[in-house]
């Protein structure tokens, strides 16, 4: 504690903290004294060391600082790595932002064509109805839906008036799409011909061992699939039944609505024909292609062409029936 | 860690008053301040090291001069003052005289109409050698004292304050433990100068020429 006490007081000397008098007994003890003058002169020392203590501190810090600061602009290379890697990902949603703004914020226009469409189609429904054809609201809303498949729908309404003022065809053959509605009326009046030709509706019942009578007794009542295993049975050695069933099989299938075996099944029957009525043969053709006129657009075209351009038929009416299916079709928008 | 933030107006007054805030200053001011003198010393042929330097001997003049209450003056005041002052500490530290001219040359280029003196360096080359000698030697010694020591001997020889406040900044239990404490980091001092008497002497021997 002595010494410590002692160094106090040194250095209340030093710095000056020490009163006059006291400062001048203290200087006269140091001078008598060696041992305290070696003191006094370490602690000089020492003093004038801290004094240096200060910026030998700073300058430390000084360097720690900008080290620091170095080191953090350094880190911006890296801060340019990820934006060059996150970048594509960052121009997409920019690209999609304004999109996503637009359709959120813009609706009304986004919607406005949906409007009226929605104004359209009840306008046709109305209209349908008005139509007084004993449409159901089913029957309206199926064929709206087939509608709806059509761009041209401006055109619509006066198409789908000018189908049913025909009286000709069966406005249960509204629930189907029209161009098969079209094509299920010749359908039918294939289908007549089918007991006129072979004893078939000719009234008469059908006998066990006749699988041709069975399965038109079986599309009679609508039973197309019990038609079709009938009709399939029959093999193609049999060539009194054979030609006929083909015929009929073809119409069985096209009214289970697979028009791809139909036709090929019809196309089938048309090669085994002895039949010399190839007019007859391609109309019934056309209209099995009809049953899919999307996917068979071009051989319907390529056949009711030449049907609709050439006066020498067979038939009075044939090319005015092959007009007016032309016609129907261009009415709906399909042709 | 580094200082907490503070803003150009609240500098001066951190000075003033000592104590915590004052890393909070320094640190400012080397931060926001240091490009305006650090892109003229580079330019004059500064090093970093001999930035960084000038830089502490200007906060040490700065200090120095707030307690004498030499400061009173505003913000823009004070930041031309500590630019002025670390310039001075650079010059003081450079023996080379065509460095100090064209320092001069872009010092007066930015300050025009400023009537900054200039320090000259009247001790000549010998001066120059021993202080940069004495530095050298004191700056070894100052590598052995720890932290806390650092702080307790600046604390109470530098910034001027008693042991009660360094008993309560650095939570000492009692003024007899901050006392003792304060008391071995300057026998730790005196123990390294008697270990090595040819430091010690040398030291003597310049400060008896200084």
């Amino acid at each position: 504690m002595a010494d410590q006490d002692l160094l106090d007081k040194i250095d209340a000397y030093l710095l000056g903290k020490m009163p006059q008098e006291e400062a001048s007994a203290f200087g006269l003890e140091i001078q008598g004294n060696p041992d305290l003058a070696e003191k006094v002169d370490l602690q000089r020392i020492t003093l004038d060391i801290v004094g240096r203590m200060f910026v030998v501190h700073m300058k430390e810090k000084a360097r720690q600082w900008r080290e620091a600061e170095e080191n953090q602009q350094k880190e911006i290379p890296n801060s340019a790595t990820l934006w060059r890697r996150f970048r594509p990902l960052l121009l997409i949603l920019g690209l999609l932002l304004p999109l996503a703004g637009a359709f959120l914020f813009c609706p009304k226009k986004f919607n406005s064509s949906t409007a009226k469409q929605a104004q359209l189609d009840q306008e046709i429904r109305d209209s349908l109805v008005n139509l007084n054809l004993k449409m159901t609201s089913e029957q309206v809303d199926s064929l709206f839906r087939v509608e709806q498949t059509q761009k041209a729908a401006t055109r619509r309404r006066d198409s789908l008036d000018q189908i049913y003022r025909q009286d000709s065809l069966d406005h249960a053959a509204t629930k189907k799409t029209i161009y098969a509605a079209l094509a299920e009326k010749e359908w039918e009046r294939n289908a007549a011909s089918f007991g006129r030709e072979r004893g078939i509706r000719s009234g008469s019942e059908p006998t066990p061992d006749n699988a041709l009578l069975q399965a038109g007794t079986a599309i009679d009542k609508k039973d197309y699939r019990t038609a079709q295993g009938l009709l399939e049975s029959i093999e193609s050695t049999d060539k009194a039944l054979y030609p006929a069933a083909q015929d009929m099989l073809a119409y069985v299938y096209a009214r289970q609505g697979k028009a791809n075996k139909a036709v090929t099944i019809y196309k089938r029957y048309m090669t085994a024909s002895k039949s010399s009525d190839k007019e007859l043969l391609d109309w019934t053709l056309l209209h099995y292609y009809l049953a899919d006129y999307p996917q068979y657009k071009t051989e319907v075209h390529s056949l009711l062409d030449p049907m609709t351009a050439n006066t020498n038929h067979q038939y009075d009416d044939f090319q005015e029936d092959a007009r007016r299916l032309k016609t129907a079709l261009v009415n709906a928008g399909l042709w | 860690m580094l200082p907490q933030k503070i803003t150009d107006d609240e500098v001066l007054p951190a000075i003033l008053r000592g104590g915590v805030d004052l890393d909070a200053a320094w640190y400012h001011i080397h931060k926001h301040w240091r490009s305006i003198w650090f892109k003229v010393i580079l330019s004059a042929g500064g090093e970093p090291d001999d930035i960084d330097e000038a830089y502490a001997m200007a906060c040490e003049t700065v200090f120095k001069a707030a307690k004498k209450g030499g400061l009173a003056m505003n913000t823009a005041s004070f930041r031309t003052y500590f630019v002025r002052c670390v310039l001075n500490a650079w010059l003081k530290l450079k023996e080379n005289e065509t460095r100090r001219a064209n320092l001069i040359e872009k010092i007066k280029a930015i300050y025009p109409d400023d009537d900054l003196t200039l320090d000259s360096n009247d001790n000549g080359e010998q001066a120059q050698t021993e202080e940069n000698e004495k530095k050298a030697l004191v700056d070894k010694l100052l590598k052995q004292v720890t932290e806390r020591c650092y702080k307790i001997l600046l604390t109470y020889y530098f910034e001027n304050k008693n042991m009660e406040f360094i008993q309560k900044i650095m939570g000492f239990e009692s003024l007899i433990t901050a006392r003792k404490e304060k008391y071995k980091c300057m026998l730790s001092i005196h123990k390294f100068l008697e270990t090595h008497p040819a430091f010690y002497h040398r030291l003597k021997e310049l400060k008896r020429h200084g």
